[in-house]
């Protein structure tokens, strides 16, 4: 029987123990990829499943060795390492979509002229006939008026929008085979379903097989037939996607899917892993916390915020209007919106990286107007930021104990052996193993290096930490522990937090309070429980739908 | 379990090589370069293993000495330009706005100018040394470096590493030092290496057209040009001094080459 794609004993070797054992970024795998099907991968970072569906495209990533390992595509068989075969075939027969929509997109470019070089670099320039089948393409990606569309640059497009040009560029040559790589995750809820849908619908017109790999189940199960686990560099379990949801046969799958589920069995759940007492204890402490009421620390009064471009600045885009809201001492605000939002500007405006154009924001009662560098340094140690990627946070080329040195001169002035004291001190406290201080950020995996970046932000001990979407770049598992992380240091610390995310499940599961925000207003602002149960908006009711239909379906 | 080697290392061994032979050869030179002897533009003998020039100097003792002094000034030109231009560029490329703008017209004009010419001119009116020349060459070589570092620096000061620094209350040389340097290390690194590819050009021409060192010094462009008159009756006086000029830019490409790849 034909297959679109099969791989065979795949084995990558990402460098050798102390002992000289190799160590395995995927150990073994050989999967089969029937004609129209979608197989899901799913899997925490780390697990090797990135690394792998590369390696369909015979791209053995960066610092890796192939010590085995065949594909077939079609009826053709080839080593995992042979560079001139894939060439041929990528783009054509098997093509990738990244996370990142904008490591597909020239930002320096208009979407039509990334389509026609796209287009021509397969069939060659065929004029008007181009133009009409391009035409025809971007329609089926759901784009009604498709001229318009071509004039534009990327920045000028959605984050949905982006995602669906550059997956209509990824399958211009009409591949038979479309892998895509955690192709939705940075999206927000409600753009993620239209993506999901629109691939779906364009998969059914032209028929190609997909590989879809992320470590969102919710996504995975809208999407796939079969779905595999992957863990440790192997596919611990694979099966049609309803079975593996209902019936998992490997631990590890039983634990991935607890926490999709949300539902506990305290019996099976491994004493590493958040309990349900923890929640419980959550729930107490809110209370408490209400009963004390809490002091105003953060006022956020009518602001209004603005980018400007063009020539000296005439353009204007407003992207805050009129917010206002407050933060008690020790409290954690949720701060809910899609892409574009307005979230991050405020997160922004908080720190001093960006200035309002008006309205009024204070800090324990003292105006927070100046920029950062004009802060005095109580306030800038007070009031810190955690960036949405850590990979991106932290500086490539020091190493962790230097990144996190620097701070500690600038907020405890210490430096030498006391330095090296706390950082070690501080490491442990966030759970990472005290030999990270010697790696750079790289070398660590997505979790280590958040955790370091939550470590950096806790120099100097602040009253306020404001977290920017610090967990959509983490699957389920990792967001899990790392929610205990914040929950743990915010009750031993008694921190205010501003939590921003475009997941309204995962702000919930944190937040006393959520603002609810949309092309930079605020249209909801409550207390949790209330905005979840009871969304005024419909935007908010939109939101939640999206986020907790799936898990009631399936519960 | 083999190892090979990292891409780009043997087009550094290989480079780095010939450099230091360039410096070294001087020690193994049999004569001094600047003996001049009665025995005027023999051909190559036993005696004379290149022959001899017009003015009866061994060809070879001054083949062999006529590179250390052009490389060292090069060298010397392509660090000072990668480090103004690592300057200019950073500054220019992290501030934006009219900084930016003023620097960057700045480096406009001196691309616009004929390096040549430049230094015809400011030549005539300082005298003559190699620190004019050095600092000369460096600045003129400046612009290229300035380009590549603003780029760069742009490209890392949108990250978020650098918004953490500033919201940590970093100011602009802070962040430069801490946060940017830290990332272009190499690349400026093979700044130096180009510069001192385009400098080897820059001053052998000029020392060919008798604006860079002065004779009798031994000195490859110098050569040339001493040799240019008598090419035909021998030709021995350039071949040296041309292939020993060829090895330098190419021992310095190989350097720049090697640290790219490493790079990359």
């Amino acid at each position: 029987m034909s297959v679109a794609l099969a791989a065979e004993g795949i084995r990558l070797v990402r460098g050798y123990g102390a002992d000289g054992t190799p160590l395995y970024a995927v150990d073994d795998v050989s999967l089969r990829l029937e004609p129209g099907e979608t197989l899901g991968i799913a899997g925490e970072s780390g697990s090797g499943k990135t690394t792998l569906v590369h390696a369909f495209l015979g791209d053995v990533r960066r610092g890796l060795i192939a010590q085995g390992g065949t594909i077939k595509i079609g009826d053709q068989w080839l080593p995992v390492n042979a560079e001139s075969g894939f060439s041929a075939l990528r783009g054509r027969v098997v093509a990738l979509m990244p996370q990142s929509a904008d490591s597909v997109l020239d930002p320096i470019m208009t979407v039509g002229s990334q389509l026609i070089e796209a287009y021509t670099a397969v069939f060659g320039w065929r004029g008007d006939e181009m133009m009409v089948d391009l035409m025809a393409q971007l329609r089926d990606f759901g784009f009604r008026d498709p001229s318009a569309v071509i004039r534009r640059y990327p920045h000028q497009l959605s984050g949905g929008q982006r995602q669906r040009i550059a997956l209509c560029l990824t399958l211009i040559a009409k591949p038979s085979i479309v892998v895509l790589d955690e192709a939705t995750t940075d999206l927000d809820v409600v753009t993620q379903q239209l993506v999901v849908r629109t691939i779906k619908r364009v998969q059914s017109e032209r028929g190609f097989s997909m590989v879809a790999v992320s470590h969102d189940l919710r996504v995975l199960e809208d999407m796939c037939d079969r779905l595999a686990v992957m863990y440790g560099g192997r596919i611990v379990e694979i099966g049609a996607t309803h079975d593996v949801m209902t019936q998992p046969q490997h631990p590890y799958t039983r634990r991935l899917l607890q926490r999709f589920h949300l539902k506990v069995h305290a019996s099976e759940s491994p004493s590493t892993e958040p309990t349900p007492s923890a929640a419980q204890a959550r729930c107490a402490d809110r209370r408490a916390r209400e009963d004390v009421g809490g002091m105003s620390l953060l006022d956020v009064k009518n602001v209004w915020a603005s980018y400007r471009s063009g020539f000296l600045g005439r353009k204007r885009a407003t992207v805050l209007r009129d917010v206002s809201l407050d933060v008690r001492e020790g409290e954690i605000l949720g701060i809910v919106g899609e892409s574009g939002s307005g979230k991050t500007t405020l997160a922004r405006i908080l720190v001093g990286l960006h200035a309002a154009d008006r309205g009024e924001i204070s800090f324990a009662s003292e105006s927070l107007a100046k920029p950062a560098p004009a802060r005095p340094v109580r306030m800038r140690r007070d009031l810190q930021i955690i960036f949405q990627n850590p990979g991106n946070a932290l500086n490539p080329s020091l190493r962790v104990r230097d990144i996190l040195g620097r701070r500690l001169r600038i907020f405890e002035g210490i430096s030498g052996a006391a330095a090296a004291h706390r950082v070690a001190e501080l490491l442990e406290w966030v759970g990472v193993r005290a030999d990270a201080a010697d790696c750079r950020p790289r070398q660590l995996s997505g979790g280590e290096q958040q955790r370091v970046s939550i470590a950096r932000a806790l120099i100097g001990s602040p009253r306020m930490l404001v977290c920017d979407e610090i967990l959509s770049s983490l699957d389920v598992l990792l967001q899990a522990r790392m929610l205990e992380l914040l929950r743990r240091i915010q009750r031993e610390r008694h921190l205010a937090l501003v939590f921003i995310s475009h997941d309204i499940s995962l702000v919930a599961a944190l937040a006393d309070r959520i603002a609810v925000f949309q092309n930079g207003a605020i249209c909801e602002f409550g207390r949790s429980d209330r905005v979840i149960a009871q969304p005024q908006s419909p935007y908010t009711r939109q939101l939640v739908e999206a986020a907790y239909l799936s898990e009631e379906v399936s519960t | 379990m083999s190892k090979t080697p990292r891409r780009g290392t043997v087009e550094l061994v290989i480079g780095i090589a010939i450099l230091i032979a360039i410096f070294v050869a001087p020690l193994l030179s049999p004569q001094s370069p600047l003996t001049n002897t009665v025995e005027i533009l023999h051909a190559p003998s036993g005696a004379h293993i290149l022959g001899t020039d017009r003015f009866g100097r061994d060809v070879f003792s001054r083949f062999l000495d006529g590179g250390r002094l052009i490389a060292t000034l090069s060298i010397l030109a392509g660090i000072l330009a990668a480090a103004l231009g690592a300057v200019i560029g950073m500054v220019s490329g992290y501030l934006r706005g009219t900084t930016d703008a003023v620097l960057m017209r700045l480096v406009d004009v001196m691309l616009a100018l004929p390096p040549i010419l430049v230094i015809l001119v400011v030549a005539a009116a300082l005298p003559k040394s190699n620190v004019v020349l050095v600092v000369l060459v460096g600045v003129l070589l400046t612009p290229g470096a300035a380009r590549i570092l603003r780029g760069l620096t742009q490209q890392y000061a949108a990250r978020e590493f650098v918004a953490a620094a500033e919201a940590a209350g970093s100011r602009w040389y802070d962040v430069l030092i801490h946060e940017i340097v830290p990332n272009v290390r190499i690349r400026l690194l093979l700044e130096v290496a180009l510069r001192t590819g385009f400098a080897v050009i820059l001053i052998s021409s000029l020392n060919f057209l008798g604006l860079g060192v002065s004779p009798p010094t031994p000195d490859w462009g110098l050569e040339i040009n001493e040799g240019r008159d008598v090419i035909t009756l021998a030709p021995w006086t350039v071949v040296a001094p041309a292939i020993g000029l060829a090895m330098l830019v190419a021992a310095v490409n190989l350097v720049a080459d090697g640290i790219g790849q490493l790079v990359a």
